[in-house]
């Protein structure tokens, strides 16, 4: 039964991936000031380092399929609360809203395969303490409402990519970024304050090596990096498929942003391990060595570092959980002072079959999170995830 | 696979992920960020010593599914702040549609039993009074509820000669029906149970009114 249920996914001309991701967070009220927010290149590269694995990994997914078509999708949300927001009529308490989706397709041939996608960001700051109080007794109750407050920030990434004989992956991709000032409240999407467009390609070969840069709409470049993994090529030298049971990669990223007025130019050396000792448990690790610039600013020879553990209790039930230390001098602000962070991460994932999995989960501080939105230095953040895959739906 | 099926796959496919492509995500998500965020503003205007919004209700049923429920507009609550648009708003008055007020009673149904042990289906009803009270969330007979008959506009006719801030909220009146099969003694037996409710399905952001 179990094969066959496989036999019939391997057929699947369309797969729907839907994962849910929800967070609440609870503590003391900060100030809050659009940090990363405001970080245009910041979210961008966000945008791209939530789309691009998952661009990825439908790219891997293609390995060994014939003519066939895939679709997936994905749906992740994190409300982080009790912000104390600066607003004309004094200070009041709102919440910090980050919503990712993306979708993605894929027409494959037998030496040629095209690969689509689309994705975004909705990135806001919102009042949630505002009272509409009815009479007591009155039957219609209290109604809700949020106001968007201060700039509200539309991401979106389209890219657009050929897989050549299942080796060499071109791909091309646009980051369109909109910002918008709510009048009163309301935000009107079609009147955006800010549009602009960033630029960007990436060349992957053989799943070993890849180069990956964006540049802006005048063809100012803003970002460059380029990753290699030195144990694939080992595996494919040796004859081995996949990426086997310990996988290694390194690279260099180099950020360099300008006005006109200043350039502002940093690297780093990201490195990522992951080793498969057994059946039963897996581990992650990785850390990124900060460039002259950026250990100057945080006297921090690590960017960050992670270590992460997962455990299969059995074929249905796994857990996990890591730490991780990251150093970034615009923490400063709103952490007391303090430029580093040591951050944990614990979860407790249900799966079957590969078809639905279910995990929960606790973070604070946790690397990633910070990388994305230094706003939400020292707040843990819960979250339940839900992953399906669903048959063929045309 | 057989020719025929690839076509409208690869159509299906192209106009799934181009309208998705052209919806753009981060508009999608707009929704999801704030589920109460609003999406309209509200109107007022001061004069002669008085705030005037307008305001509209309409008489139409709108048909919600095939076992005959439907929703209907009751009226606009106005709400009112001296001090911020997020602070200290109080329910002001009513626009309301007089066809929507009154007693409305609710029926449900339930298997019971009686003192022989034979099932029988009861039925209860429970009346719900949807009239307007004038009574303020402090007990005060404050509230101005108006007639839309009478008018478009809900005159805020206590406003203070200060800077307001204004507030609006719809309230949908909805009939609901629910059927229920029972099967008494080898029988089966259908009935519908009733429930109306009132709810606020659109509240605006805010808008400022000088009233000197």
């Amino acid at each position: 039964m179990k094969k066959a249920f496989f036999c019939a996914s391997s057929q699947l001309a369309f797969a729907l991936a839907i994962s849910l991701m929800s967070g609440t967070v609870s503590a003391e009220t900060i100030s809050f000031d659009p940090g990363d927010l405001g970080n245009r290149l910041g979210r961008s590269i966000s945008l791209t380092e939530a789309f691009l694995p998952r661009y990825h990994g439908l790219a891997d997914m293609l390995g060994g399929r014939s003519k066939d078509m895939f679709q997936t999708a994905s749906l992740q949300a994190i409300w982080y609360t009790n912000y104390s927001i600066s607003t004309d009529f004094g200070s009041e308490t709102g919440s910090l809203g980050r919503v990712y989706g993306d979708v993605f397709g894929a027409r494959v041939g037998k030496n040629l395969s095209l690969l689509f996608g689309a994705g975004g960001f909705r990135y806001g700051v919102f009042l949630t303490d505002i009272s509409l109080p009815a009479p007591a007794g009155d039957p219609a109750g209290n109604p809700f409402v949020t106001d968007f407050t201060g700039t509200q920030f539309f991401q979106d990434i389209y890219a657009i990519g050929l897989l050549i004989r299942k080796e060499v992956l071109l791909t091309a991709f646009v980051n369109q970024n909109r910002q918008y000032a709510p009048n009163s409240g309301v935000v009107d999407i079609y009147k955006p304050e800010v549009s602009e467009f960033i630029f960007g390609g990436e060349l992957a070969l053989g799943g070993a090596l890849s180069v990956e840069s964006f540049a802006t709409e005048t063809g100012a470049h803003l970002r460059t990096e380029g990753r290699i993994h030195p144990t694939r090529i080992v595996y494919r030298a040796m004859g081995m498929p996949g990426k086997g049971s310990f996988d290694l990669s390194t690279g260099i990223r180099w950020i360099n942003a300008g006005d006109g007025k200043f350039t502002l130019s940093r690297y780093t050396i990201p490195t990522d391990f992951s080793f498969k000792p057994g059946k039963r448990v897996v581990l992650f690790s990785g850390f990124s060595v900060a460039g002259k610039e950026i250990r100057e600013e945080t006297d921090s020879l690590f960017r960050y570092g992670y270590g992460k553990a997962g455990w299969n209790l059995s074929d249905e039930i796994q857990i996990s959980a890591g730490a991780s230390y990251i150093a970034d001098p615009r923490m400063a602000y709103f952490y007391q002072g303090n430029t580093e962070a040591i951050g944990y991460c614990a979860e407790l994932q249900f799966c079957y079959e590969d078809l639905v999995r279910f995990s929960i989960g606790a973070r604070k501080n946790w690397h990633q999170d910070l990388a994305d939105l230094i706003e939400t230095v020292d707040r843990p953040v819960f979250y339940a995830s839900l992953n399906l895959l669903v048959p063929t739906l045309f | 696979m057989p020719q025929k099926t690839i076509l409208p796959r690869i159509t299906a496919g192209t106009v799934l992920s181009l309208s998705l492509l052209f919806a753009s995500c981060s508009n999608v998500l707009n929704v999801v960020i704030s589920p109460f965020a609003p999406d309209f503003l509200p109107e007022a205007h001061a004069e002669n010593g008085s705030v005037l919004i307008p305001l509209s209700l309409s008489s139409e049923r709108e048909y919600t599914d095939d076992a005959g429920s439907w929703e209907t507009d009751y009226a606009w609550y106005v709400y009112r702040s001296e001090i911020s648009p997020y602070q200290g708003m109080a329910l002001v008055g009513r626009l309301y549609r007089p066809g929507a007020l009154g007693v409305y009673t609710d029926i449900r149904h339930r298997l019971a039993s009686d003192g022989d042990g034979d099932q029988y289906i009861a039925t209860t009803y429970s009346d719900k009074d949807f009239s307007l009270s004038r009574l303020n969330a402090s007990g005060s007979e404050t509230v101005q509820n108006q007639n839309s008959n009478a008018s478009s506009y809900f005159i805020d006719e206590n406003a203070p000669r200060t800077t307001l801030y204004y507030r609006v909220s719809k309230v949908r009146l909805k009939k609901e029906y629910t059927k229920k099969e029972y099967t008494i003694s080898g029988s089966e037996h259908i009935v519908t149970d009733i429930e109306y409710s009132l709810e606020h399905t659109e509240t605006s952001g805010w808008t400022a009114a000088e009233n000197q």
